[in-house]
């Protein structure tokens, strides 16, 4: 390595971290993350770096609004951020009170300390837990208190609730029972047509007599559309219920799936446990089903992960749509 | 048009295609595997960078497009293959920038979930749960180097580290590197227990969705 490489490299890694490379110079500093494990290793220092002197303060003027606008865009940035702010805070707690000046004795590493005095210290530390513990738990006895009397009045509401609720349910099965029927009554007067099975396709089910109003059933392939997203869109009319996403995974051989939604920003939507992939014509599916009122206008990327054997969450696939309510 | 399934069976990875690539990286399969794993952690830091929403995604798609064409570019490739990787990942980051919209349209969410951050709310109560359980795991003397490595702000903290550095005997940028590795097994101690959390909290609810 030539003289001052070392710094050109922190430079170039800096700017390019904070967004402020040209898309060719972009191009050969990730080309140098994949080639050389040095450069990769000394840009997750920098990521770090960026990120106490943003927690302290250091980061100022431009570079601090960069760092918020460019650097943070990747959630995992924030997770970082969180972390960084976390372990700071925690070394703050710890921190010992520093000497005055260099010739002032400086307070002892924990191992240089002598015997005498760690059982001192183990003995006042000792003391001062008891107390506080003792404390605590007066407090931490008042609070669960507070706790029981609140959960068993909110036991009661939601009993009503529950009643609420049966009720409802009971009535719009009848109401889908009746629709079932209508709609037999329909086919029979109908003939029979092929149904297309080519996806991505939008189509209006009204077959499933357990839920009353319209449903709208989105087949979708895992990775980006090349066709730019437009033929993953999903255009909702009004009075929609239900929306039925038909996922095919990139591997079938999982005994469960979770789904994770989330907007393009990141914010968690929905997430479902146990789901079961099934047959079709063009192979393994999972189906979820979403309550159309928790989709607004916008893009969503769903997330699914299958469950392996032991237990582990293994990545099956991911689905970008976009919502259009009309 | 391709049909569904022509269209699914194109994106399915068989495991010939994938050690064809590994062998393409190195002969020596264990070299090979670490090679891997390597680009994969770039691709993914790569994507991170870009702010892409769901890097992890976006790497393994890139190495399945460069599986499937592995067959055709290895005979007459010339250089290292981490390369073919890296321009792959720029056709995707293209097709990701118009699926999503440009990165200027999501940027105006950043500052709430910046605000999130900043606040001490309950996931950040988690975290310190998890963090000083992942502190106590470390030895003595990296739990000290780590809690002292980050106590003070601005220029003091500058100062703090030199001396630190002075006191273990190592230059300040060797104090640097062994910080970070801390930092990042904390890190990654941290992540696997908020996991676990989730999962405990997870069966929790199924278990009183079944009681119910």
């Amino acid at each position: 390595m030539r003289p001052g490489q070392e710094l050109d490299d922190q430079q170039l890694i800096k700017r390019y971290l904070l967004g402020e490379l040209g898309e060719e110079e972009q191009a050969t500093v990730q080309d140098r993350m994949l080639c050389d494990r040095v450069f990769f290793d000394r840009l997750r220092l920098e990521e770090n770096e960026l990120m106490d002197d943003y927690l302290s303060g250091a980061l100022t003027g431009e570079s601090r609004e960069r760092f918020k606008s460019y650097f943070l865009a990747a959630p995992e940035r924030l997770e970082q951020l969180r972390f960084a702010k976390a372990l700071k805070k925690r070394a703050s707690e710890s921190a010992t009170p520093k000497p005055d000046s260099d010739a002032a004795p400086r307070p002892k590493s924990l191992f240089s300390l002598g015997g005498s005095t760690l059982i001192r210290l183990a003995a006042g530390a000792a003391v001062l837990l008891l107390l506080l513990l003792s404390g605590w738990l007066a407090v931490e006895n008042a609070r669960l208190r507070k706790q029981v009397d609140s959960a068993r009045a909110e036991q009661a509401t939601g009993l009503e609730r529950a009643r609420d609720l049966e009720r409802q349910f009971s009535d719009e099965q009848r109401r889908s029972q009746g629709l079932a029927q209508e709609i037999e009554r329909e086919r029979g007067r109908q003939s029979t047509s092929a149904r297309d099975a080519a996806i991505p396709k939008q189509t209006r089910d009204a077959g499933k007599p357990s839920i009353g109003g319209a449903i709208l059933s989105l087949s979708l392939l895992p990775g980006l559309s090349r066709e730019g997203g437009e033929s993953n869109r999903l255009e909702v009319p009004p009075g929609t219920n239900r929306i039925r996403l038909q996922l095919y995974p990139e591997k079938a051989t999982y005994q469960s799936y979770r789904a994770e939604l989330q907007t393009r920003d990141g914010r968690a939507v929905w997430n479902g446990d146990n789901l079961r992939s099934s047959k079709a014509d063009s192979g393994d599916q999972v189906v979820v089903g979403l309550s159309a009122g928790i989709l607004a206008d916008g893009d969503y990327i769903l997330t699914l992960r299958g469950i392996a054997d032991n237990g582990d969450r293994e990545r099956a696939g991911t689905y970008y749509f976009r919502i259009v309510k009309r | 048009m391709k049909s569904a399934t022509s269209r699914r069976n194109d994106r399915l990875i068989t495991q010939e295609a994938f050690d064809q690539m590994l062998d393409w990286l190195d002969s020596d399969r264990e070299r090979a595997g670490q090679r891997y794993e390597e680009i994969r952690s770039g691709l993914i830091k790569i994507f991170v960078c870009r702010g892409c929403l769901d890097s992890e995604g976006l790497a393994d798609e890139t190495i399945n497009r460069v599986i499937r064409k592995v067959p055709e570019i290895v005979p007459n490739y010339v250089g290292n293959p981490a390369l073919y990787f890296s321009s792959v990942a720029r056709y995707i980051l293209l097709e990701y920038q118009r699926t999503m919209g440009t990165m200027t349209q999501r940027r105006h969410s950043i500052p709430e979930a910046l605000d999130q951050v900043e606040e001490d709310g309950e996931e950040i109560e988690r975290e310190y749960e998890c963090l000083d359980r992942c502190i106590e795991h470390l030895t003595p003397v990296n739990r000290e180097l780590i809690l002292e490595y980050y106590q003070e702000d601005k220029h003091a903290m500058i100062e703090n580290r030199k001396r630190l550095a002075a006191r273990i005997g190592i230059t300040l940028n060797a104090l640097r590197v062994r910080a970070d590795r801390i930092r990042n097994s904390l890190q990654k101690c941290v992540a696997e227990c908020l996991r676990s959390k989730d999962a405990k909290a997870e069966r929790q609810d199924d278990q009183g969705w079944r009681g119910r």
